[in-house]
């Protein structure tokens, strides 16, 4: 266990130390420095330090099976509809799964969802960009669900076709920003080109979060953690 | 044309051919097969022989793909990049696994071929114009800068995208998710379990949806929009059943002792060979001078106002350093480890 | 003798429970007994074995009343974790126990959790992995193993820790028979080398109960029999007989209106070699009950020509399958594991087309219809009734069906009244399927896919983890089915249920049919699909395949 800390702690000290090195160099030298390096060791730093915090919570084998659980039912349910191309319930599955489970748990299940399905779809360099898009739209379920208490249904859809535009135009970003002309125009063409599958992913989320949204989090709810356990005494028993 | 980004997955998925659910023309596996598991992009299977780098111990590997995609981030110069590609490319042949590549390669041009056309409509800058055009709100200027500036930028990308493309598909899933777990072993707990739970709950869902069909319910004809509204109370019991195979799950977890104080790290029978250990020594050489470089502006390449002279960096040390520390363990692989082994 | 684990006086209640799952549960373990646990679904037993475990209260929270200790540990104190070292866990599902993604992880894990030192990690997944065969497997990925091998896989990640008490809840009932017929010779193999105590939950009795050295019976959450099998066996003869295996069955009916001298005198066989003995020494002699009138039979409700059925073209998993069901005929289609039962079924309702050859339903090519409107003519139901249920009520879930298969008005409401009076389900139409006990969820799935009156009913495995009860429920409800002119096909592996049920039985292998005929012939003298009644009296009564088919005829002696 010792050993994993280290390593642990040695690998996140290189990356925080390149990710502050880098926004350094890119503070002062914004032309020269090489956006896409930097904004890639950001996104990984911040990815990293996140995965860390969460797994230094005490969390129980119920809770960990729990968002390993929604995160691979995010992923098979893109299998679900995958005949229906951009029709993505995981935006729409992570940001319940943090309304009804907080924000720590809830970034887990998009992260792990967005590495789960690159598992078996392929990991590219969009994937930690990804991990942190749909990580922040589980956390910020975890805000609309705070206190427990169950979203209403338009603050789901409002939320979510929000978060599925934030989801694809962050995603995008990374293109734009590595290996594009850094212009307004391309800027706009880019997200031009999108258009109607961010609009297909966005209508999709709204309609999941319309239909069953609420419905979804209350199933999600029953399932949390509640051991609170009543011991009677020996004596007193009818 | 559709936009990279978001559907990288779906193109991905569609070029590697990942299973769908099971439509109703194709004959579904029933359960009492050797139930059909949803293929990884990997499609490793049991007991397949490995060859090059996925032989090595995934510490290495991992921190030799890493530098590999940390140059193909780092590297402008367009010679260096089709060297680098050519390396990458190497790589997977010792590795024997260029043909699993293929989607990846395809879905890589698809996007260089993106870049190399957008890029040049939209930069600014060059002093060779070609072409000139005045619009309402844009004004595009093509020159020969650009369309340089177009070429090699989605050369880059095809490249940094092959680096994963080699991750995805060399090396061991598994190996890495062990690996990860040394990381952080919680959260590595629960990317193992999501991966070990997301083949079967794929297949719950395509049990759901053969049962619903079977009741009636019409899932693959109609408009579009019908089939979607259709598969949403689909969507409901897959939740309510994932969620009960989460709670026998965690009960199974508690009841092998989960929790407990104490807990200690299997090494796995994986030993350090002399091959691995050159491979981490690679890396690690590689990543401080492509680092080092980087910040001393050896990896910059100019396309503006006028292009640089692409030769001129391949003087650098830090590139030659970089590169013979990444060439290094493939050579030797293909030489000398080989009469080794 | 010093207990292993000790229960005194148990109540237990799920939260937000309202009957208690446990009630005044008191055992006593000690070392080196198999104990089997007996008793329906809901009665107890998997809590009874969680409770053992820690698992409840800690894990499931809830009321506790009661003492639990396990070796030194009170459960009141103590917590699953640390119980873990000395107790193993089973579980149903061979799914829903690995957490890692290779089988040598898979095993290494608890041992981990144990806080076992490196090494010692590696030789114990060795030894764990050589001890159940599956060496070869050690670094396979989870996902390319079948389910037989997963359980496997699960014994070894639990005998790893090398516990006293190893607890199995139902572990063979979501596997085949070869696979099942191993993991319980791997279990009795454990018990013999190691002495650890075993306690096994299982509705299979034939296939356990002659290992037990005691039997614990369970209803309603209270052990109503704890003894040993004998005694048991005399308990249930009287009003229990779906308990136990059919040669005892058969050596319990009464000779001559004088109560049955084999249990009174405590050796009712409990295998075939027991009772082949048992039959060879007392002299007895067996004749064949009058066999009941043969059945007449209606239309051909489904036809299939030349059929050939696979993934890839090319690569046929069977071949020239040609087969004719007609109404009022209860079929029963059997054969091993993979051989190609569930996916052949699925081309008689459309969900998937054939590779070649052509399937009519009621004399339409099945290829024409989608899967939605053969729905009205052949309905399929799966291997997991919980796949069916996304309304919040019985009625609204037989109402979607309807809706969905194009039925309106009257007719709707007809068709609905007849379905829920045909299955029993007026006192739970309100309620939440998936808060049903297991038998009613099966009968609620059913509804869901026959309502609309179906010429052709296919059940795909509906007895998986069923109580004997339930099967004897299910087994009526399909004659009956079959007498009012629907045809019934059921895929099973259960031999006994379907010699008891089925009028015909084909057999799948080797790529086709390798049989088609009555249920008496096909099964009759076979080598592996024959019931015990059959494997014991085949010489003498050929032909008959269960107790209800004999007679004793006069003692000799």
């Amino acid at each position: 266990m010792r050993a994993a800390l280290t390593l642990n702690r040695v690998v996140l000290a290189c990356l925080l130390a390149a990710a502050a090195t880098l926004s350094a160099w890119a503070l002062v030298d914004p032309q020269g420095v090489d956006w896409g390096v930097v904004t890639f060791v950001g996104v990984v730093a911040l990815v990293s330090v996140a995965v860390a915090a969460y797994g230094a919570r005490d969390s129980s084998a119920h809770e960990l099976s729990l968002v390993a659980s929604l995160a691979a039912l995010a992923t098979a349910s893109r299998v679900l509809f995958a005949s229906l191309p951009n029709v993505k319930p995981v935006t729409f599955i992570v940001l319940i799964s943090g309304a009804a489970l907080g924000p720590g748990p809830g970034f887990m299940v998009g992260a792990t969802a967005a590495l789960v399905s690159n598992l078996f779809f392929g990991q590219g360099p969009w994937t930690p960009w990804q991990m942190l898009a749909w990580g922040a739209v589980g956390a910020a379920g975890g805000l609309l669900g705070r206190g427990g208490r169950i979203p209403r249904r338009w603050e789901l859809i409002v939320v979510g076709a929000c978060a599925a535009l934030a989801f694809d135009w962050f995603v995008t970003l990374w293109m734009y920003v590595a290996y594009t002309a850094h212009s307004w125009a391309a800027l706009v063409a880019l997200y031009a080109r999108g258009l109607p599958f961010d609009l297909a992913h966005v209508v999709a989320t709204a309609l999941f979060a319309g239909v069953f949204g609420p419905q979804a989090v209350r199933i999600v709810a029953r399932f949390r953690v509640r051991t609170r356990v009543t011991f009677v005494g020996l004596e007193d028993m009818s | 044309m559709s936009r990279p980004t978001t559907l990288f997955g779906e193109h991905a998925a569609a070029a590697a051919g990942a299973t769908g659910l099971p439509k109703p023309n194709r004959a579904g596996a029933g359960a009492d097969q050797a139930p059909a598991r949803a293929p990884r992009a990997t499609a490793r299977r049991r007991g397949s022989r490995t060859y090059g780098l996925a032989r090595t111990h995934p510490l290495a590997s991992v921190a030799y793909v890493a530098a590999l995609a940390l140059a193909a981030l780092v590297l402008a110069d367009p010679l260096e990049v089709v060297l680098l590609l050519g390396l990458i490319l190497g790589v997977l042949t010792a590795a024997r696994r260029l043909r699993a590549t293929r989607p990846y390669v395809r879905l890589a041009l698809y996007v260089a071929v993106f870049l190399a056309v957008l890029n040049p409509l939209f930069s600014q800058g060059g002093l060779d114009v070609l072409w000139q055009a005045h619009l309402p709100l844009l004004h595009i200027r093509l020159t020969l800068q650009g369309l340089v500036f177009g070429a090699v930028t989605g050369l880059r990308l095809a490249t940094v995208m092959l680096a994963f493309a080699l991750y995805t598909v060399v090396l061991d899933p598994d190996d890495q998710l062990a690996l990860m777990s040394r990381f952080s072993f919680r959260s590595g707990l629960v990317v193992s379990l999501a991966t070990r739970l997301f083949p079967v709950l794929q297949r719950d869902a395509g049990r759901i949806a053969d049962a619903q069909r079977s009741r009636g319910v019409e899932l693959d004809r109609g408009p579009r929009r019908a089939r979607a509204v259709a598969r949403v109370p689909l969507l409901a019991a897959l939740f309510t059943q994932s969620l009960e195979r989460a709670m026998d799950v965690g009960s199974a977890m508690t009841a092998r002792g989960y929790g407990r104080r104490g807990r200690t790290r299997w090494q796995g029978t994986r030993r350090w060979r002399a091959g691995d250990r050159i491979l981490l020594v690679a890396a690690g050489v590689a990543g401080l001078a492509l680092v080092g470089g980087s910040l001393a502006g050896a990896f910059h390449y100019a396309y503006f106002p006028l292009l640089d002279d692409p030769r001129a960096a391949l003087a650098s040390p830090w590139w030659l350093a970089a590169f013979a520390a990444l060439v290094a363990p493939l050579v030797l692989e293909l030489t000398w480890l080989r009469s080794r082994a | 003798m010093a207990a292993i684990a000790r229960l005194e006086h148990v109540t237990y209640t799920f939260p937000g429970g309202i009957t208690p799952a446990l009630h005044d549960v008191s055992l006593e373990i000690g070392p080196a007994e198999v104990i089997l646990v007996l008793g329906s679904s809901g009665s107890g037993k998997s809590t009874l074995l969680k409770a053992i475990t820690g698992l409840v209260p800690h894990h499931h929270g809830g009321t506790f009343a009661g003492r639990v200790t396990v070796d030194e540990f009170d459960t009141r104190s103590a917590g699953p974790q640390e119980i873990s070292a000395r107790v193993g866990l089973v579980l149903q599902d061979p799914e829903n126990q690995a957490v890692m993604t290779t089988v040598e992880r898979e095993i290494a894990f608890g041992l981990e959790n144990q806080g076992v030192e490196s090494r010692a990690i590696t030789r114990l997944v060795e030894e764990a992995l050589m001890s159940l065969g599956l060496s070869h497997l050690r670094r396979a990925p989870l996902e390319t193993l079948s389910g037989g091998e997963l359980q496997k896989v699960a014994l070894a990640a639990v005998i790893a820790m090398q516990p006293h008490l190893l607890l199995l809840d139902e572990p063979t009932s979501q596997l085949d028979p070869v696979s099942s017929e191993e993991l319980l010779a791997a279990i009795r193999r454990l018990s013999e080398d190691t002495g650890a105590t075993i306690m096994l939950a299982e509705h299979r009795v034939e296939r356990c109960l002659h290992l037990a050295t005691r039997v614990v019976y369970m209803e309603d959450g209270a052990v109503v029999v704890d003894s040993d099998p004998q005694s048991f066996a005399l308990w249930a003869v009287a009003g229990h007989r779906e308990l136990l295996p059919p040669v005892a069955r058969l050596f319990a009916q009464r000779l001559n209106g004088q109560a049955a001298d084999h249990a009174q005198r405590g050796d009712l066989p409990m295998t075939v070699k027991d009772a082949r003995f048992l039959l060879e020494e007392t002299g007895r002699r067996v004749q064949a009950a009058a066999s009941p009138p043969a059945r007449t039979y209606g239309e051909t409700v489904l036809q299939a020509r030349r059929l050939a059925v696979g993934f890839a073209p090319g690569e046929p998993l069977l071949e020239n399958i040609d087969l004719e069901l007609r109404r009022g005929e209860l079929v029963a289609l059997m054969g091993e594991n993979g051989a190609g039962k569930s996916t052949l079924v699925r081309h008689f309702n459309g969900l998937a087309t054939p590779l070649s050859g052509e399937v009519r339903l009621l004399d339409r090519d099945v290829r024409e219809l989608s899967v939605a409107q053969a729905a009205r003519g052949c309905a399929l139901l799966g291997q997991n009734p919980n796949d069916y249920f996304i309304n919040d009520t019985v009625a609204g879930e037989i109402d979607y069906s309807l809706e969905h298969m194009g039925f309106v008005g009257k007719e709707r409401n007809d068709l609905a009244a007849r379905i829920v009076a045909d299955l029993d389900l007026v006192a739970v139409l309100r309620r939440d399927p998936r808060e049903l006990s297991g038998g009613e969820r099966t009968r609620v799935a059913l509804a869901a896919v026959a309502c609309g009156d179906p010429a052709l009913v296919i059940l795909d495995e509906p007895t998986r983890g069923m109580d004997p009860l339930h099967k004897s429920e299910l087994a009526a409800l399909l004659r009956r089915w079959a007498e009012t002119s629907r045809c019934v096909l059921l895929v099973t592996h259960d031999v006994e249920f379907a010699a008891r049920t089925a009028d015909r039985v084909l057999v799948l292998g080797d790529g086709g049919l390798l049989a088609d005929g009555p249920v008496h012939e096909v099964l009759n003298g076979s080598l592996f699909f024959s019931t015990q009644i059959n494997r014991l009296l085949r010489h003498a009564l050929p032909g008959v395949l269960h107790e209800d088919e004999v007679d004793w005829g006069v003692s000799l002696q």
